[in-house]
């Protein structure tokens, strides 16, 4: 059987704010987080509302700033130095934000070294730089499921005995480029994303970072670490259906989740509630429905993009904090936007409620046919 | 029972889209709204056999990714303005888009991953498939380490400096699984045979590996054309000897060891 792995820190940045607790805080009294503004370089935003960070960050491209808020509140609360952890990124834009509106404003023949910060995997080589992690790294980018992917990495080194210890980041900015994409494809609400109602028109689109300390629970317990909850399975399947559709009924979602849960050596009637996926699309909230009423019966299932926005490869890092906290708290976190009449057999939560919750499911699905599961326990597995 | 993965088979083709047979399991139709990079990604796995389970695992290394269609859709942009983007490029452009195409096309459901880790993305996606497969989670791995440049990258690729050759591409696609033949291999260098790496050093670099008498097979020289996942398109699998295998990728140096073949 294969250890527990404790998560020993959990920082975050969202439109909620700068910190983790402001984000529980937000999850906690489901905050509506979208607004609709107009700004030059994200044109689209007046159109439809978004949840986007507003507060100052570090210098750099906007992912590697929010990525680095978010890392450096992990490490402080782990109380691990950096210098001997890997660490595992999950993220679509890399550095888009930045390379679209030079090239937008120049133009095709315009150079500027700043391009060499577009490919996703030099927000790594950033934070690895900014922060002195001396581990070995990855990135994935996986789309919307890139930060449950990086976990899933993340837990098999450490598992293989690669690394002790690992730092792992979800994160993606707002771009131009996935506003207009998204809006090419008609998948975003108007009046913000309804995940899990029957009146759901679309998404709505968010920025940010999460970042967790990943350790091997018999390292954890040895430096005398606190962890807030333990990380017990990880599922990934393909569906092999559709670039951008999910297989309607949901079997593979299903059975990244029974994955998970056989990797965590679990049983689906022992699961609390989930942080599904959510997004408030016609297709993704009726696959998902399906799927999870599939494995198990009726369960509490909480949705966070109306108050974090669907924030594509960071949102699988979302949902784990979520996740985290409610098992850690035995609390449900709320979901917002969800007003509306419910699908049917769902058991959706639309406040904040006090719950057992020994185990939690975090599900996500990604363009190109990804579902991803994580089964999070309470920290007392890893003592 | 220690699981011992192989590289069960190993094909290679460089940056040559337009002429490359396309698998007859890829319609024409379906190929027009696909990225070249999945293209090129199609044919050279075409090359690898039949028969893929379909848990296989597959996953993907790309420093770039799908550039082309990212460059295709911010130019619908740039001419037609925010609402003027096309869906189908907007789709072709996530780095995810080939192993999700090759997923839909050879109906596999095993776990999937796309890593984009710079230079190191190639190396970085076989340590995973290694893991994956060593562990059980699939009987065998499809490992594609691929880029493919276009006129865009030239501007934000980091040419490494005095390389001789221009930017290009090519794939190159490895079949790992559990069968009793093929090549072991394992994550770090052993220091048996020549090394392999994408090429692209500097002048002083060259210099330097020629001083110390390496023996080192470098994908741009055997390609003249250098591209960012190549190192792995610079092993001579028709070879019997083993080899290491590295990559650099910003602040980390990735080695893979590759064994006798049987």
């Amino acid at each position: 059987m294969p250890s527990p792995i404790a998560i020993t820190g959990i920082g975050a940045i969202c439109a909620a704010g700068r910190g983790a607790a402001v984000l529980h805080a937000a999850l906690r009294a489901g905050t509506d987080g979208l607004t609709q503004f107009t700004r030059p370089d994200l044109p689209l935003t007046d159109r439809f509302p978004v949840a986007a960070v507003d507060v100052p960050l570090p210098p750099g491209p906007r992912g590697a700033a929010l990525a680095e808020v978010a890392a450096l509140e992990a490490l402080a609360e782990s109380g691990l130095a950096p210098a001997a952890l890997g660490l595992a990124v999950g993220s679509c834009t890399g550095g888009m934000r930045g390379s679209e509106a030079r090239y937008l404003t120049h133009g095709p023949e315009h150079r500027d070294r700043r391009y060499l910060d577009h490919p996703v995997g030099r927000l790594a080589e950033r934070l690895q730089r900014r922060l002195g992690l001396g581990g070995t790294s990855t990135t994935h980018s996986e789309a919307c499921a890139s930060a449950a992917c990086a976990i899933a990495e993340a837990m098999e080194w450490i598992r293989a005995g690669l690394v002790p210890a690992m730092l792992v980041v979800g994160v993606d900015p707002l771009t131009r480029l996935t506003l207009a994409g998204f809006a090419s494809l008609q998948v975003i609400d108007p009046i913000g994303c309804r995940p899990f109602t029957e009146q759901r028109a679309g998404m709505s689109l968010g920025e940010g970072a999460v970042a967790f300390v990943l350790e091997d629970a018999s390292f954890a317990r040895a430096r005398g670490a606190r962890p807030i909850a333990s990380l017990l399975g990880w599922g990934v399947q393909a569906e092999g259906h559709h670039g951008t559709a999910p297989e309607p009924s949901g079997r593979w979602l299903a059975k990244a989740i029974t994955a998970a849960l056989a990797d965590a050596q679990v049983q689906a009637i022992e699961i609390g509630c989930v942080i599904a996926h959510g997004t408030g699309t016609r297709d993704n909230d009726a696959c998902e429905a399906q799927a999870l009423s599939g494995v198990f019966g009726r369960v509490p299932v909480s949705s966070v993009k109306r108050t974090v926005g669907h924030t594509m490869g960071a949102a699988a890092a979302f949902n784990l904090a979520a996740a985290c906290w409610a098992v850690r708290d035995d609390h449900l976190i709320a979901s917002a936007g969800g007003d509306g009449d419910i699908i049917a057999g769902l058991d959706l939560v639309r406040a904040a409620r006090p719950a057992a919750v020994e185990l939690a499911v975090a599900t996500s699905l990604a363009f190109g046919g990804v579902d991803a599961a994580l089964v999070i326990g309470k920290a007392e597995r890893c003592l | 029972m220690p699981l011992n993965p192989r590289i069960i088979a190993a094909v290679t083709r460089v940056s040559s889209v337009s002429e490359a047979p396309r698998p007859a399991w890829l319609p024409a139709s379906k190929a027009r709204r696909l990225d070249p990079l999945a293209v090129m990604m199609c044919t050279t796995v075409d090359q690898l056999g039949p028969a893929w389970h379909a848990e296989t695992a597959v996953v993907v290394g790309t420093a770039w990714g799908c550039v082309a269609s990212t460059h295709r859709f911010t130019e619908d942009l740039r001419e037609h303005g925010d609402a003027g983007g096309s869906p189908a490029a907007f789709t072709a452009s996530v780095h995810h888009h080939p192993a999700g195409v090759l997923g839909e096309l050879l109906n596999l459901h095993g776990p999937v991953a796309t890593i984009s880790s710079g230079g190191s993305s190639g190396l970085a996606a076989l340590r995973w498939a290694l893991l994956m497969v060593g562990s059980g989670r699939a009987p065998e791995a499809m490992v594609i380490a691929a880029d493919l440049a276009n006129p865009w990258v030239s501007q934000m690729a980091a040419v490494p400096g005095g390389c001789p050759f221009p930017i290009g591409g090519g794939v190159c696609a490895l079949r790992v699984g559990l069968a009793a033949s093929g090549r072991l291999f394992g994550i770090g260098a052993r220091g048996e045979g020549p090394w392999c790496d994408a090429g692209g050093a500097t002048p002083a670099e060259e210099r330097a590996f020629a001083a110390a008498g390496e023996r080192r097979r470098s994908a741009a020289a055997i390609h003249r054309q250098w591209w960012p996942s190549a190192a792995l398109a610079a092993v001579a699998w028709d070879a019997v000897g083993p080899c290491d295998v590295r990559e650099r990728g910003g602040r980390q140096d990735l080695d893979v060891w590759i064994g006798r073949q049987p």
